[in-house]
């Protein structure tokens, strides 16, 4: 973690002003604070213990991509049911952040207008209806059977007694409310559209509340249940869960561990492993990218396809295909291309069709994700390079450091090239040579300069400007120092980093958890960190792995204040 | 027991309009009094901002001299088009954010973060990738305070989906922004109780009761999670979510007649919503989401209202109105080809000065469409209201938080009318002296909260007295 105290006050003498003390003739008013009443002597943080789980809210409103494929799988239909759902404000790189997700102003509107929508569809078709219900009569036992059948999963966990008897009034109401003059459907649709509204449908609620003699919360099968199905799958429980559920098995760790392995094993994972390195690693950046057409012209906006394609594909093949593991993801010399992205290669576009094909990199040339097209023409101008927002990726996203923005105030254009200033680099580094800079660039320059052997649209290139390059550089980070002589050499000296390995336990605990990392987590993180070291540990074992801690078997109590 | 919002204004207003509005207007029908009570009651006021990002070309925004304003004040400056609207407008100057840029206070974010993320809210931003402010924007403030039913303020967005503090300007609280609604047809559809068939102007009674069983259960559903031990934070999760449905509860009946006529819905029907990021829409939406907030405040479905056209650092690419622009607005505002660095775009002023005067056009169709919404008593909906125009900078190539553009018009009897006022000559770089939190706790004493003093650390007490009526 970087602190530059120092440089805010340097940039304040740097704009002459001549009073650090801003309230002269005003003073604040001073807001009075509020005691809170004294109760109970305060618990210990439990975000803080070790092994300890942080609070956190019990009711984790699943998100967009979430809520379609649970309707899918619970009722047959629903893909783009979420087209329509007011955005949801984004929290710390991932979209699924528990604390972030909320109903509020239109979305409250939309699920309605969803839920009929699809209770519509479902009654509307003899084989979605007959898949949902048990039964075919509209009779109080029929009634009674399918809120019992379809409202365990619809919830996610068996109703109670008083829940059933509400549903089963409601059904009765079908007749008078639809008016369709079928009892029957007019009933299944009033249920249907009403538990796709429910607050039990649309959160994973914790609700248990018997603390362990630990202090600590013990979730019971069903919640357990729908933790692995979500974090593994985006979805809800399948069969094999629930039934897993009923039989008690998810409150033991061999159970745990036993449906989780399953699942893991198994193509349900692929969305959310393809998702979470496509939010790690920012793919939606390729998106409306533009560059110069007399430079590059090659290149077209459609393109943003082809590089988000090349980078899922070379995900999904080191993680899911091959099973390895961070080290490939970085440094594996291969990579996809087409006809599309050949040229941009060096290689003939013949050789390609419309499918990516795999390519064997020659020695040296290009290895892993960071020589991907996208991060290479996404962090580019025009153009140029930029050899600083390639650093501040590099640092922010796979080394986990915080570096901050620019301060304000500042001109952000780079001096024009001279006799002296030739290169992208030479640029930079007068651009950036001021002292009270070279906190942050001191880390962000090496880095993006390394990467100066690819151009603005990420073809190979021997020289900038007519200059040779310079691509050698040195970073020192907490854990050590980095030497390098360019972007592969860097590439491999990341894929074996400590801090690397931390920074991608970190991200994939915020994804599967959603949630901030706490204190409690240090030592789920170590140890992945340390299996991460190993090639051959792949994403379907740190998903396993991440089914161990307490953290995803209890919660904390909950926050008094 | 769920919150349930007293207000001091509980009783709905409506609308009472005249027969046979003029062209172009909705027409409205006289609404039968729902009881010789409501007819004695005042209107409401509102509020609503009208957000521009990237600032302004300060060089040609404002009138060329201190005082009274007349139509004539405004001829050669991008608030021509607002020129029947000058007697009615306050332009203050010398009004500068709080917290201040240029890290003079400190707090995380760059510039444009700061200038979206502390302007409704005067609140420091949190120290997260996301930067999200740490505070409650004016709007739902005064939303939570006079709004029927303690409803949400209605928050619209002309312009891509952009995440974190830069496309965010309304607040429900720290770090609780609220995704503006880009979609018109879907504001209006809510707002209206309109069927889900296309086309259908009211609810069917069927329907009504349908969703009235069906909330009903649902509200039980909520009553469990309420008396479970859920924490504070997860309890007000609970109140939103129920409040975001609760509009069933509303009697239909009273939206009769309060619509926005046959044409301009066919429109909102129209409207491609698979296009509605693009800049090929921007100007359409820009004048359909103007059509609903108008309405909206206009018939008492909200009194709090905000209107965020484009992102921080952001915005489209203006191709319409005779402008033919090769870069987004945010190069534009730097003036140069990349939106950080590039080469100088040539007459970026004059381009900039072109943007300027076609939000200004907007800006005036919005404050026509209020004022032509009459009250019943002699007075408009713009004469209750205080509609203001707000940037996220001043001068948006210095990324500038001093000297921001300010409009207000209406004024809602609390401000001043038809006036160009320098509020203070003050230089901000040397200190706090007229931070842009007293325009916003003015703004919630007009719509009659008493505040002294919101935002938060670096707010002050008090108002700018130079403003009042």
């Amino acid at each position: 973690m970087l602190l530059i105290p120092a440089a805010g006050l340097l940039l304040v003498l740097l704009f002459g002003c001549d009073s650090a003390a801003p309230r002269a003739a005003n003073p604040i008013e001073p807001v009075e604070p509020v005691e809170p009443e004294p109760s109970e002597p305060a618990r210990p943080d439990p975000g803080t213990l070790e092994n300890g789980v942080p609070y956190g809210t019990r009711l984790q409103r699943l998100t967009h991509a979430e809520y379609e494929r649970t309707v899918t799988d619970l009722l047959g239909v629903g893909e783009g049911s979420s087209g329509e759902f007011l955005d949801d404000p984004s929290f710390s790189g991932f979209d699924n952040n528990a604390d972030g997700l909320r109903v509020a102003g239109r979305l409250g509107r939309d699920y309605r207008r969803a839920a009929e929508a699809l209770a519509r569809e479902v009654v509307g078709s003899e084989e979605l209806l007959a898949r949902a219900l048990p039964c075919d009569d509209p009779s109080v036992e029929c009634a009674t059977e399918f809120v019992t059948s379809f409202g365990l999963r619809a919830f996610r966990r068996p109703l109670r007694e008083a829940e059933i008897a509400r549903y089963v009034a409601l059904f009765a109401e079908g007749p008078e409310l639809v008016q369709s003059g079928a009892a029957l459907a007019d009933g299944a649709l009033l249920v249907i559209e009403t538990m796709l509204q429910s607050p039990n449908f649309l959160y994973r609620g914790e609700l248990s509340t018997e603390e362990d003699g630990e202090g600590f919360i013990p979730l019971n099968d069903y919640e357990i249940a729908s933790r692995l199905s979500y974090m593994l799958t985006a979805s809800m429980p399948d069969a094999e869960l629930f039934r897993a559920a009923a039989a008690g098995e998810l409150t033991t760790s061999e159970g745990i561990r036993a449906q989780a392995e399953r699942l893991a094993a198994s193509a349900a994972i692929r969305p959310r492993v393809l998702d979470f390195h496509e939010q790690w690693l920012d793919l939606k950046a390729y998106r409306e990218l533009s560059k110069d057409a007399e430079l590059f012209p090659d290149f077209s906006p459609d393109l943003a396809d082809d590089y988000i394609g090349e980078a899922r594909r070379f995900v999904e093949h080191v993680t899911l295909d091959e099973g390895r593991g961070l080290v490939s993801l970085l440094s594996a010399p291969y990579g996809f291309v087409n006809q599309r992205t050949a040229p941009f290669y060096g290689l003939d576009v013949n050789e390609f069709g419309d499918e990516f094909s795999l390519v064997e990199f020659a020695d040296k040339e290009r290895a892993g994700i960071l020589t991907g097209l996208g991060f290479l023409s996404a962090h580019a101008y025009t153009t140029d390079t930029s050899p600083i927002h390639r650093g501040v990726f590099v640092l922010r996203r796979i080394l986990c450091e915080a570096i901050p923005d620019p301060p304000g105030g500042i001109d952000l254009t780079l001096p024009e090239t001279t006799d002296e200033i030739v290169t992208t680099r030479d640029q930079v580094e007068v651009h950036t040579a001021a002292p009270v800079c070279a906190t942050c660039h001191s880390l962000i320059n090496p880095i993006g300069f390394a990467f100066e052997g690819f151009d603005a649209v990420g073809a190979a290139r021997d020289s900038d400007n007519g200059a040779p390059l310079d691509t050698a550089g040195s970073v020192e980070l907490s854990t050590g120092t980095l030497e390098f002589s360019g972007a592969l050499d860097l590439i491999l000296q990341l894929s074996e980093s400590e801090s690397v390995r931390g920074c991608y336990a970190k991200q994939w605990l915020r994804y599967a958890y959603a949630r901030a990392e706490a204190v409690s987590d240090a030592q789920t993180l170590a140890a992945l960190a340390e299996h991460l070291a190993d090639d051959a540990y792949s994403v379907r074992e740190l998903l396993v792995e991440l089914t161990r801690p307490r953290a995803f078997t209890h919660r904390a109590p909950t926050e008094q204040d | 027991m769920h919150r349930h919002t007293q207000t001091v204004f509980g009783r709905r207003w409506f609308l009472r309009g005249a027969l046979g509005a003029t062209v172009g207007l909705p027409f409205l029908e006289s609404l039968a009094p729902r009881s010789a009570r409501a007819q004695a009651l005042t209107p409401p006021k509102r509020f609503l901002c009208f957000f521009n990002c990237n600032g302004v070309n300060m060089k040609r925004f404002f009138p060329s001299s201190f005082g009274a304003l007349t139509p004539e004040s405004f001829v050669g400056t991008a608030l021509e088009p607002l020129s029947a609207f000058a007697p009615r407008s306050l332009i203050p100057r010398g009004i500068h954010a709080v917290p201040r840029g240029y890290n003079l206070d400190g707090g995380a974010g760059d510039d444009h973060a700061k200038g979206m993320g502390h302007k409704l809210t005067a609140q420091f931003l949190a120290d997260t990738p996301d930067e999200y402010a740490l505070g409650i924007s004016v709007d739902q403030a005064i939303a939570n305070a006079v709004n029927p039913q303690g409803r949400q303020a209605l928050t619209l967005r002309v312009g891509r989906k952009k995440d974190g503090v830069l496309g965010h300007i309304s607040y429900t609280g720290p770090q609780e922004p609220v995704t503006g609604e880009n979609n018109p047809w879907l504001a209006y559809q809510d707002f209206m109780g309109l069927g889900t068939e296309a086309g259908e102007s009211v609810i069917p009674d069927a329907e009504a009761l349908r969703r009235r069983s069906v909330l009903d259960l649902v509200n039980r559903e909520f009553d469990d999670l309420r008396s479970a031990d859920l924490s504070r934070s997860d309890q007000q999760k609970i109140e939103a979510h129920f409040d975001s449905i609760r509009d069933v509860e509303v009697s239909l009946a009273a939206s009769v007649g309060c619509n926005l006529g046959a044409a301009t819905e066919a429109d909102l029907l129209a409207f491609e919503t698979v296009n509605v990021d693009s800049d090929s829409e921007f100007a359409r939406l820009t004048r359909l989401q103007i059509d609903v907030i108008a309405l909206s405040l206009a018939c008492d479905h909200t009194r709090s209202a905000t209107l965020q056209i484009g992102n921080g650092a952001g915005g489209p690419i203006f191709t319409w109105d005779g402008m033919h622009h090769k870069y987004n607005h945010h190069k534009l505002s730097h003036g140069t080809t990349l939106d950080d660095g590039g080469d100088e775009v040539q007459g970026y002023e004059q381009m900039l000065f072109d943007i300027d005067t076609w939000h200004m056009k907007q800006f005036a169709y919005l404050l026509t469409r209020l004022d032509a919404y009459q009250e019943g008593d002699g007075t408009s909906v713009l004469d209750n209201s205080v509609i203001v125009y707000a940037n996220e900078l001043s001068d948006g190539r210095a990324h500038d938080f001093k000297d921001l553009p300010w409009i207000i018009v209406g004024g809602a009897g609390y401000f001043k009318q038809g006036e160009y006022v320098q509020v203070t000559e003050y230089d901000p770089m040397r200190g706090i002296e007229a931070p842009h939190n007293k325009l916003l706790t003015m703004f919630m004493n007009a719509v009659g909260i008493p505040t002294t003093n919101f935002g938060g650390e670096k707010s002050l007490a008090g108002e700018f007295e130079l403003l009042k009526a």
